[in-house]
């Protein structure tokens, strides 16, 4: 009787419902984390790799000369592909006779946009999961606490002499589901909350140097017509 | 293939750190456990300090016994806690006059080895037993009146339950009577002690303890007797808004 009850005891006295929703948020709580650790790690690269290629960009590398270098490559990541995308645009428009510097830019800015949104599409995987699981576990978690309570008291009304002791154990192995409902819902929110800051972040530096690329070809699309016409 | 190699990583951090914190939470409330095991004796130690000046008092005179009652001492603890044993959890009169007559033929076994030791040594061994055994009884008592209170508590509410009250039931009437059962808890006599001055307050309160018949009571026949053999029965209608 002055056996304390253990966390394992009370999770295997747990009615079959609410062994469900712990397993339930179990699984919620591990698939989370492993989204949160994939999400963090891409992330992070994806911030390097960014870093990494504005510093080369703007060492004034000569843009024809950076396109073939990244052609070659068999892997490109995020940026990379964003500008390969525009240049190789941009180089077959300006290569086709008859296409006037407008229409060289809109089809430049259109491959960039189009690449700039598979990158965004690919950053924000999971995410929505993530923020499924913060908003419905503490509810899934709250539900096996009632269900759990629910049934502690329903065998409470059978007996001639409530003690507390006859409760108590009812409702804090109902409680655990509660617990670990938050125990699943607290890292996934904060998961979701600095993932999407972090990709609104790189989605800036993203547009942001799809403009200084459109910038520079954009000098370079009208400089070309008037050596075209001239010569 | 890249993409599935990449989660490969995270799911092993994830399930990692889940095992990690399921260890930890089941190794806490273990440790809460132990922590409210310490505690338990703890209140029974608080207890023995009272039991303890007539102890304290004794090795006081000369320290020189008190250090050699431990070498011979290491022999002796194995059969000081078999008597100790018994008690709590037989807890009946039987087995604490037979744990009583163990003692002294225990005792006089011991006579040969107490010769050599000092008068005092002897006195600090009686002492150790003393508390000992005083702790046991204490452990008990609190058993016992835990017992006590729930089956009072029963018995109370099934009185209550039965017991309907005249309107002419007013505050500050009280009744008592004395009730006493048989070992089943079957009710043997009702006899009114005090009476409220109102028989028709009288009648319905007799009414309520002969209408319960029986009442469960403890089966240790110790604490029956002791506590349900005879007991008085006090109505009191406090309730009423008159």
């Amino acid at each position: 009787m002055n056996q304390p009850l253990s966390v394992y005891e009370l999770i295997a006295n747990a009615s079959l419902l609410v062994q469900g929703v712990m397993a339930l948020l179990v699984l919620a709580s591990v698939v989370s984390w492993m989204m949160i650790l994939q999400r963090w790690s891409l992330l992070r690269r994806a911030k390097q790799e960014i870093d990494a290629f504005e510093d080369h960009f703007w060492s004034g590398i000569d843009l024809r000369g950076l396109y073939q270098e990244l052609s070659q490559e068999e892997q490109l990541n995020g940026i990379e592909e964003i500008f390969v995308a525009g240049f190789r645009e941009y180089t077959r428009l300006s290569e086709q006779p008859g296409v006037d510097a407008e229409a060289i830019m809109q089809g430049t800015q259109r491959a960039m946009r189009v690449s700039l949104m598979r990158e965004e599409a690919r950053l924000e995987t999971h995410l929505p999961f993530l923020a499924t699981v913060g908003s419905t576990s503490p509810y899934i978690g709250l539900f096996g606490t009632v269900w759990g309570i629910m049934n502690s008291f329903r065998s409470l009304a059978n007996m001639t002499q409530a003690t507390l002791a006859s409760v108590a154990p009812g409702i804090s192995e109902a409680l655990i589901a509660t617990a670990m409902g938050l125990f699943a819902a607290i890292p996934a929110v904060i998961g979701y909350n600095r993932f999407s800051a972090n990709v609104d972040v790189l989605m800036k530096r993203y547009e942001g140097f799809c403009d200084e690329v459109a910038a520079i070809l954009h000098r370079a699309a009208h400089a070309r017509p008037n050596n075209s016409e001239g010569a | 293939m890249s993409a599935l190699q990449s989660y490969a990583l995270p799911l092993i951090g994830a399930v990692l750190l889940h095992s990690l914190v399921a260890v930890f939470v089941m190794r806490g409330f273990d440790n809460q456990d132990d922590i409210a095991d310490v505690i338990t004796p703890k209140v029974v130690n608080a207890k023995l300090l009272v039991m303890e000046p007539p102890k304290q008092v004794s090795p006081a005179p000369s320290k020189q016994p008190a250090v050699k009652r431990a070498e011979p001492s290491a022999p002796k603890p194995q059969p000081a806690p078999k008597e100790i044993k018994p008690e709590p959890v037989e807890n009946t009169d039987a087995a604490a006059k037979a744990a009583q007559a163990e003692r002294q033929r225990k005792e006089l076994d011991a006579q040969r080895r107490r010769e050599r030791l000092a008068a005092l040594g002897e006195l600090a061994d009686d002492s150790l037993q003393r508390s000992l055994e005083a702790e046991a009884e204490q452990m008990l008592d609190a058993q016992n009146e835990q017992q006590v209170r729930t089956f009072q508590a029963g018995i109370y509410d099934l009185v209550r339950k039965n017991w309907s009250r005249p309107p002419s039931a007013r505050n500050g009437m009280q009744a008592r009577f004395v009730v006493e059962l048989i070992p089943t808890g079957e009710l043997l006599s009702v006899a009114l002690v005090d009476s409220s001055g109102n028989a028709a307050f009288d009648r319905s309160a007799e009414l309520a303890i002969r209408r319960a018949k029986r009442f469960s009571v403890p089966e240790d026949n110790a604490i029956f007797e002791a506590n349900f053999r005879r007991f008085y029965f006090l109505f009191r209608p406090e309730d009423l808004l008159r």
